[in-house]
Formats: C-alpha cells, sequence, structure tokens
C-alpha cells in the first residue's frame, strides 16, 4: 500500500477513535441523572435518599492516606448502618455492600464491617467545609476508620447497593 | 539473552524513574477531565508514562525490557505509597502494559512512528482492560469511555514518545 494511503489510514483511525470518544462522552453527560441523593439498591428495591434530610452528627478521627500520613478530621455526618435502617435497608440477609462515587469509584464492605460500632460513615462536612460534588451540588463522602489507608474512602458517594 | 551495555541499563533507569513522575504530574491536570466526564481518573494520564517505556524498549531492542521496566515502575509505586486504589496490584498492572509494549515489538516497524503510536495505545488499552478486570468493574458506557480515553492517551503518548526518541536518539 502506497504510504500516503497508510497515513492518510492512521488520521483517519484517530480521527475515528476521537470522534467516538466525544459522543459517547456526551452520552454519558446528557444521561446523568442528577437526583440529588444517595441511591440505595437491594435488588429490585431502590430509593434515593435525601441527603440534607439525614439526622447528621458531628464525628472525628484520623486518616491514614497512601502515603502514611496522618491527619486528624472533625466530620459532621451519619452512621452508615443508622441511614440503611431508617431507609428500610436492613442489612439482615445481605452479605457485602457496594458504595459507588460519582467518578465511577467502588468500595466493598461485608456486612460485619458496616455493622462494627463507629466504623463507616457519611460525612457531609470536612473540617466545617460541605462536601459537594463536582457540579456544586451537596454531597457526601463515605469515611472508613480503623483502616491502614484511606483507599476504601469515596467521594461523593452516588449510590450504595446490597448484595444477599 | 543479549548482554546490555551500561548505557542501555541507565537508559532503562531513566525511563522507568522520568515515566513514573510524568505520570504524577500530568494526572491531576488530566483528572479535570476525567471528573467532568465522572470516569476513573488514571486512564488519560497513563500513555504519558508509558511512552518512555516504548523509547525504552525501542532503544534497547531486547525482548522482556518493556516488562522489567514496568516492573520496576510497579515497584516504585507500591514501595513509595502511589498505589492508589490498586494496592498491591500495582506491581501487575504496571508490568502488564511493558509486556504488550515487548509483544508489538516483536514486529519489525519500517516507521519508527507506527511503532510508537501502536505499542503506546496498545499499552494503555491493555493497563485500563487489567484495571478494570481487577479493580473497577466498570461496564458498558463507562468501560468504552474508560476504554477510549486510555487509547487517546496511548495515541498523544505514542505521538510524544516518537517526537522524543527522536531529539535523544544520540544521547540514548
Amino acid at each position: 500500500m502506497p504510504c500516503k494511503w497508510r497515513k492518510h489510514i492512521r488520521i483517519l483511525l484517530i480521527a475515528f477513535i476521537l470522534i467516538l470518544t466525544v459522543v459517547l462522552a456526551a452520552v454519558r453527560l446528557m444521561g446523568r441523572e442528577d437526583a440529588g441523593g444517595i441511591r440505595l439498591i437491594q435488588g429490585s428495591k431502590e430509593k434515593t435518599v435525601d441527603i440534607g434530610g439525614l439526622d447528621q452528627t458531628d464525628f472525628s478521627g484520623e486518616m491514614v492516606n497512601g502515603l502514611g500520613e496522618v491527619t486528624r478530621h472533625d466530620f459532621r455526618g451519619a452512621f452508615l448502618l443508622d441511614i440503611l435502617h431508617d431507609a428500610g435497608f436492613l442489612p439482615e440477609g445481605v452479605k457485602t455492600v457496594t458504595v459507588t462515587g460519582e467518578d465511577a469509584y467502588k468500595a466493598e464492605f461485608t456486612v460485619e464491617e458496616i455493622r462494627e460500632e463507629g466504623r463507616i460513615w457519611l460525612a457531609m462536612e470536612d473540617n466545617g467545609s460541605q462536601v459537594k460534588r463536582l457540579n456544586g451540588s451537596p454531597g457526601a463522602n463515605l469515611i472508613v476508620f480503623f483502616e491502614d489507608n484511606s483507599r476504601r474512602n469515596v467521594r461523593a458517594v452516588e449510590s450504595i447497593e446490597l448484595y444477599e | 539473552m543479549k548482554t546490555t551495555k551500561l548505557n542501555d541499563l541507565t537508559c532503562m533507569a531513566l525511563c522507568i524513574s522520568i515515566g513514573f513522575v510524568t505520570k504524577r504530574i500530568v494526572t491531576p491536570v488530566t483528572n479535570i477531565l476525567t471528573d467532568f466526564i465522572r470516569i476513573p481518573g488514571g486512564s488519560l494520564a497513563t500513555g504519558f508514562s508509558i511512552m518512555f517505556l516504548c523509547i525504552g524498549v525501542y532503544r534497547i531492542r531486547v525482548f522482556g525490557c518493556g516488562t522489567m521496566m514496568g516492573l520496576a515502575q510497579g515497584c516504585l509505586a507500591l514501595f513509595l505509597g502511589r498505589s492508589g486504589p490498586q494496592g498491591v496490584w500495582v506491581v501487575i498492572t504496571y508490568s502488564f502494559p511493558g509486556l504488550v509494549i515487548d509483544l508489538v515489538n516483536r514486529y519489525k516497524f519500517k516507521d519508527p512512528d507506527n511503532f510508537f503510536l501502536l505499542s503506546c495505545a496498545a499499552g494503555t488499552a491493555g493497563s485500563a482492560v487489567l484495571a478494570n478486570i481487577l479493580i473497577f468493574r466498570l461496564s458498558s458506557l463507562l468501560l468504552a469511555l474508560w476504554l477510549l480515553a486510555g487509547v487517546i492517551s496511548g495515541i498523544i503518548g505514542g505521538w510524544l514518545g516518537g517526537r522524543v526518541y527522536r531529539y535523544l536518539k544520540r544521547a540514548l
């Protein structure tokens, strides 16, 4: 094949990939439903919890990042197990819980970890600053204490799914 | 296996360290875009790291050196606490694109630009696929976007890698 055509094919292929990416990104952005809350899902049962309507309490603790640096945080939010109970999502029969952030980052927990006193929280405020989603609306971060690092913390929680 | 010279090993060490640092520098910038379309960050920056593996592989021409460079980067990330959500899997996710580049290098390319574009894109896409299988488990639209972001990153990285190689050819 002449070199000129090979160059054209290369350019066309790259252009196709770029156009496809832009189209899919547009579909992703247009299809996004900003319910403004957190979706709780268990099988066919689904409910959206309004972050602003949650009973919030102050809690604090130390967070360890990937570099081993320890920082102290004062949060305001709610215990995850209480949120699930109040929404009618009981962990009986549930084995794992997956929390997904708005950037599609996921963290998985066993139901025993969810039940552990003072371990897993949803924080709406961190050191006095309100947690916000990317679009600026109020959000909540998942905070997990008693871990070696903050790998299972989830930013701007979008959904919580319970699996039996 | 061919005995590598000291300057080959030096080249490998440079490519490993520069590639590792480049990803750290580029990631905050690319995260602006990935946060906007709400996909996990990382895949859009990986190409800028992998392009240095491609430079090293093209320069040294020994099968396995890409895998070794990727493994060294993974160990660096693990020991420096920069493994992110991947944890100990980071050693595998960094080695795999190196292996892909080694496999692409088995084919003799007449035009080095084609090697850099293909190897970098394939390496980045392979890294994205593996990260999805091991960690993210995205599906459908998100997965397609994640993979395409990796391929685009690989194309940009490959193009840059070819340019950088041309300028550094005499020094390397």
